[in-house]
Order: C-alpha cells, then structure tokens, then sequence
C-alpha cells in the first residue's frame, strides 16, 4: 500500500497556508502559554478553524503571524474564565519521570525548571502572557503590544510587576497551592 | 521574611527562559493537529493519522531494535509528548516487536484518541461529557472513543453542542468583525471579549447597530 503525505487529502488552500506556515509555531507558543499540550492542541485547533474562515483579510495584515497569536493568547484568557480555570497538570510528574537520568545535576535542573515554572502559573495570566511573548517568543514590547492589544507601557508594566513578583520569591521551591 | 538570596535580572530572565523552554516538550505534533483541522473541515472525516504510522514505523524499526538504550530514551521522550510523531512511530516499533507499551496517557489509548477526533467531536462536546459523566477530560475522551471503536454513540454528538450564547458569538463573526473590533467594544462596554462578543452578537442578530465608528 502506498504510504506517502499524498495520500492526505488537501481541503482548502487557506487551511494548507495556515498549516504549513503557522501551525508548529501556534502549537509551540500555545503549549508554552498553558503549559498543558492536550490544551494547547485543542485551543489552536479552535482558533485556526475561526481564523480559517477569514484568512483572507488576515493574510492581508502586515503581521498576521502577531494577529494569530493575539487570536490565541484571547481565547486562552476568555477559556479560563469560561472554564473556571481547569487544572489540566497532566505532565509535571511524568516530565520528571523522562527526565530522571543518572545525571543529577540534569535531574536538580529539572525540579528547578517545575519549580519556576509553578511560580509563572501562579502570575496573573496577563503578566505571563507578557513573559512568554518576550522571553519565548522573544518579541519586542512594541509586538507584544499588539498581540496584546495593549499600549507598549502597559506591557512594560505588566513585565515589570512580574520580574518583582518573581525576583521577591524563593524560587526553589513550589509556590502554595 | 524572604531568606532566599537575591537573584539578579539577568539570571532571574535566564532562568525563566529555561523555565519556558522546558515546556516545549508537551508540544502537540503539528501533523496530529493538522489532522484534526482537516477532519474537522472534511466531511465525512478521513483518518489521515494512519498513514503516518505506518511510514514512521518502517523509518525507526531497524535503530531501536539493536540498542537497549536508544529504546529506553526514546521511550522517556514518547512519554514526555505522547503526541508527538517520534512516540508515534516509537508505539509502533514496540509493538512490532511484542512489547505492550504506549507513551498515552494511562486508560487512554492511541485508537481512542483517532475515533475521538475522528468522528467530528469539539473541545465543547468534551466539556458537555465530562460534565454528563463527572469524568476527567482524558478519561472521557478515552471513554467516548472506546465507545465509538465498539461501534456505540457516546450521549452527545459530534458538534452538537454550544456554548451558551453561541449563536450570537457566531453571528458576530459571520458578520465580519475583527478582533480589533472586539476590543473596541470592550473598551466601550467595559466587558471582557467573550461577553462583548456576545453582547455583540445579540444586537446583530435583533438587528441593532454596534456602536462603532
């Protein structure tokens, strides 16, 4: 039987567009925002199948790649609320787990990981929305801006109040659930 | 009091780099998801995910059989993103060879997962189950996909459910509004978008004009 990509059938031009150049970097963004992937796989699907429909006028922005991830980082907002936050923490003890090699210092590496990782969930999701785009993404603040919708000083601010959070914590442990 | 030693900013921004970084590994294979994107678009639904497994398998099954320990890391990274293509094709080479293992989660399997999303279900449709069954999202996923393999309709059909006040979400999209056009409103109103889209959508839909421009 012939096994090749071929045999995938193609459904529209504008679904081909966004998968082949936005998809791998939505799913990354997203999964880093949530830090859940079975969340991020179903958020970007939601989005991209909305953004689908009217790919043509987004294709036509100077940066549609900031207005699929403004798409993105809004429906994460509005789903939390929707959802009352649901604790979707499926992974940290089995990232652990595929990590626990013979290397110590690879597995303290680790733990600190989870443990800063704790801390950035426990920010207002504002702020480390802020901290993704700048520090994942490695957006400028005036970017982050429009992905945020949000003037460039309220994004300096947002990153500021959460490095003081952060730089007032003692980040080697897990925050109080 | 705080007895932690005082971390600099750059080493506080170093740190949560990592931090950040170290989540990349839960990320969902793109194909799975484009999978899904299609299935969601085509009708009826094509279970394109079978193709890829059946390559990937042929690729890895020589480099993991002669080494112990390539079968152990590949088994740890499986395990990290059970979605991935590697733990696709890692399944598959296991399996070949008699080993019963999977990298999904524990009571969910790969087959469960495809008929899942194969048959047209949202994101919506899970909450409506979870809620029916008082089930956590992998094992209802897991539950309705087991049903659909035994060939039984789970309680709610693919699609079928909305959102409270989805009509006017959707008639505010069809309409042509934008996200900017969101936030204006929401500024306006003084509402966060999902209620603005709503709020929205309601007066399109009663034929009001929005209060824009």
């Amino acid at each position: 039987m012939s096994v090749d990509s071929a045999a995938i059938p193609i459904v529209e031009p504008a679904l081909d567009d966004l998968v082949r150049v936005h998809l791998a970097g939505l799913l990354r963004y997203a999964t880093v925002l949530t830090g859940d992937g079975h969340t991020a796989a179903d958020l970007v699907q939601e989005v991209l199948l909305r953004a689908h429909v009217r790919w043509t006028r987004i294709a036509l922005l100077e940066r549609p790649d900031l207005y699929l991830r403004r798409m993105v980082t809004n429906e994460h907002l509005s789903w939390r609320r929707r959802w009352h936050v649901r604790t979707i923490r499926p992974a940290a003890d089995e990232v652990l787990a595929a990590h626990a090699d013979a290397h110590s210092d690879h597995a303290d590496d680790v733990v600190h990981q989870d443990a800063m990782w704790r801390h950035l969930e426990a920010l207002p999701p504002r702020q480390r929305a802020v901290l993704v785009l700048r520090y994942y993404e490695g957006l400028s603040d005036a970017e982050i801006s429009q992905v945020l919708g949000t003037s460039p000083a309220t994004v300096r601010s947002h990153a500021s109040r959460a490095l003081a959070t952060l730089r007032d914590t003692d980040l080697s442990t897990r925050p109080e659930q | 009091m705080n007895e932690h030693p005082p971390l600099d900013d750059d080493e506080l921004i170093a740190r949560i780099t990592r931090a950040l970084h170290s989540r990349e590994a839960q990320q969902p294979d793109p194909a799975v998801v484009a999978a899904r994107l299609r299935a969601e678009l085509a009708h009826p639904p094509e279970a394109t995910v079978t193709t890829l497994r059946r390559r990937g398998g042929k690729l890895v099954a020589a480099g993991v059989v002669t080494s112990a320990l390539a079968v152990a890391g590949a088994g740890a990274a499986a395990a990290a993103n059970p979605y991935s293509d590697a733990a696709r094709r890692f399944e598959d080479v296991v399996q070949s060879v008699g080993i019963d293992w999977s990298a999904m989660p524990a009571g969910y399997t790969r087959e469960q997962y495809e008929a899942f999303w194969g048959a047209g279900y949202t994101t919506e449709d899970v909450t409506a189950l979870e809620e029916l069954w008082h089930t956590d999202t992998t094992e209802t996923k897991a539950r309705a996909g087991q049903l659909l393999l035994e060939g039984d309709a789970p309680p709610v059909a693919p699609g079928r459910v909305a959102l409270p006040e989805q009509d006017e979400v959707d008639a505010f999209w069809s309409a042509g509004y934008t996200i900017e056009d969101v936030e204006t409103l929401s500024e306006v109103w003084h509402t966060d978008a999902f209620e603005t889209k709503a709020r929205a959508g309601r007066l399109i839909l009663d034929g009001e004009p929005l209060p824009l421009d």
